[in-house]
């Protein structure tokens, strides 16, 4: 390639017209040395990104980037895991409720002179025999259990109070 | 595809790019790599935002020059192309430095960080990553003939200041 061919090529890059092939075969022919001054800027240029074209992020850095995403995940976790927490509690008290409810209703449901007969039928032997002999003992128990319910149920109910108390402080702060 | 599936299939691939994008304006591996990484947590964070993007890698690219001018910003003094720890870094990792004149390098250095977002981006995608125009177009979200007049002033203005450079160097 002459000056002339050079120049031609050289002003197309500068305009932003040459194809990539072009540009190589200006690269080419800027490596071969003995250079008209006049294309050292431009040759200086080309060189600049040629030196980061290989360059590629460390070994293990894919890795590193994941292992930071998912620690960033937990804290999320731990809050919504707060409130499930307060979920299961109310659940299970409501559940345990349920289910000492029902037996203390089905123990009532059951007259007394169909126990005999009840109790000859094998599948059912488990099922209705009684736990208190003494009528006076089992009402105790029931009240007891009752009682501890109604004390948690009571707990949870002070927590809530406190916590609209707070909310209503913060609206009338907030209507001021 | 779920967040985590976009971002292992789509950005994290991007990587290398953001890198050699970083590495052009920064000019220091380790500091380049560092931003890379700040960038894909910080892309990681907007993950809401994914859904109204249209392309992905113009995204990542615009986000990593403007850490990147953050970066310089806040720490002027340590991203001196001259000193000596960058140079020996980049001479190891980039046969072609050692030809090439600090000085220049270091005045190509600083035109790149003050071009325009668009001709930064179009320059870069042309000369490191060679995409053809089209692709480029299509990356920015510009017409064809933007692109090309972008890369035109990019590459006008840093060989203007090379030359004004060279003349001062005489």
């Amino acid at each position: 390639m002459d000056y002339n061919e050079i120049k031609i090529l050289a002003d197309k890059y500068l305009a932003g017209e040459t194809s990539l092939e072009e540009e190589q075969l200006l690269k080419r022919y800027f490596a071969q040395g003995n250079l008209s001054a006049d294309f050292e800027a431009i040759k200086t240029l080309m060189e600049y990104f040629s030196s980061e074209k290989e360059m590629i992020t460390s070994e293990g850095f894919e890795e590193k980037i994941l292992s930071k995403i998912d620690e960033e995940r937990k804290p999320v976790k731990i809050f919504k895991l707060y409130w499930l927490r307060v979920a299961a509690a109310v659940l299970l008290l409501v559940g345990a409720a349920g289910i000492i409810y029902k037996s203390v209703e089905r123990n009532k449901i059951v007259p007394e002179q169909n126990i005999a007969q009840i109790i000859q039928a094998d599948n059912f032997q488990t099922e209705i025999k009684d736990t208190y002999d003494n009528p006076e003992d089992a009402k105790k128990e029931v009240e007891r259990v009752l009682a501890l319910i109604s004390r948690h149920l009571n707990k949870g109910k002070n927590v809530a109070e406190k916590n609209i108390a707070k909310m209503d402080v913060l609206n009338k702060a907030l209507e001021n | 595809m779920n967040l985590t599936q976009i971002f292992t299939e789509r950005i994290l691939p991007l990587k290398d790019t953001l890198l050699r994008l970083a590495f052009s304006m920064v000019r220091q591996a380790e500091e380049a790599e560092d931003i890379v990484q700040d960038v894909l947590l910080k892309i990681w964070d907007k993950r809401d935002e994914w859904i109204k993007l249209h392309n992905y890698e113009g995204y990542c690219m615009a986000m990593t020059r403007n850490l990147c001018i953050d970066k310089i910003r806040k720490n002027k003094q340590s991203f001196q192309p001259l000193d000596n720890i960058s140079e020996l870094q980049t001479a190891d990792k980039n046969p072609y430095e050692s030809a090439v004149n600090k000085e220049a390098i270091g005045c190509i250095q600083s035109s790149m960080q003050q071009l325009p977002e668009m001709q930064f981006l179009a320059i870069q995608l042309r000369e490191t990553e060679g995409k053809s125009y089209q692709e480029i177009a299509t990356l920015l979200g510009i017409s064809l003939e933007q692109v090309k007049v972008n890369i035109h002033r990019a590459r006008t203005t840093i060989k203007q200041q090379l030359i004004k450079q060279l003349n001062h160097g005489l």
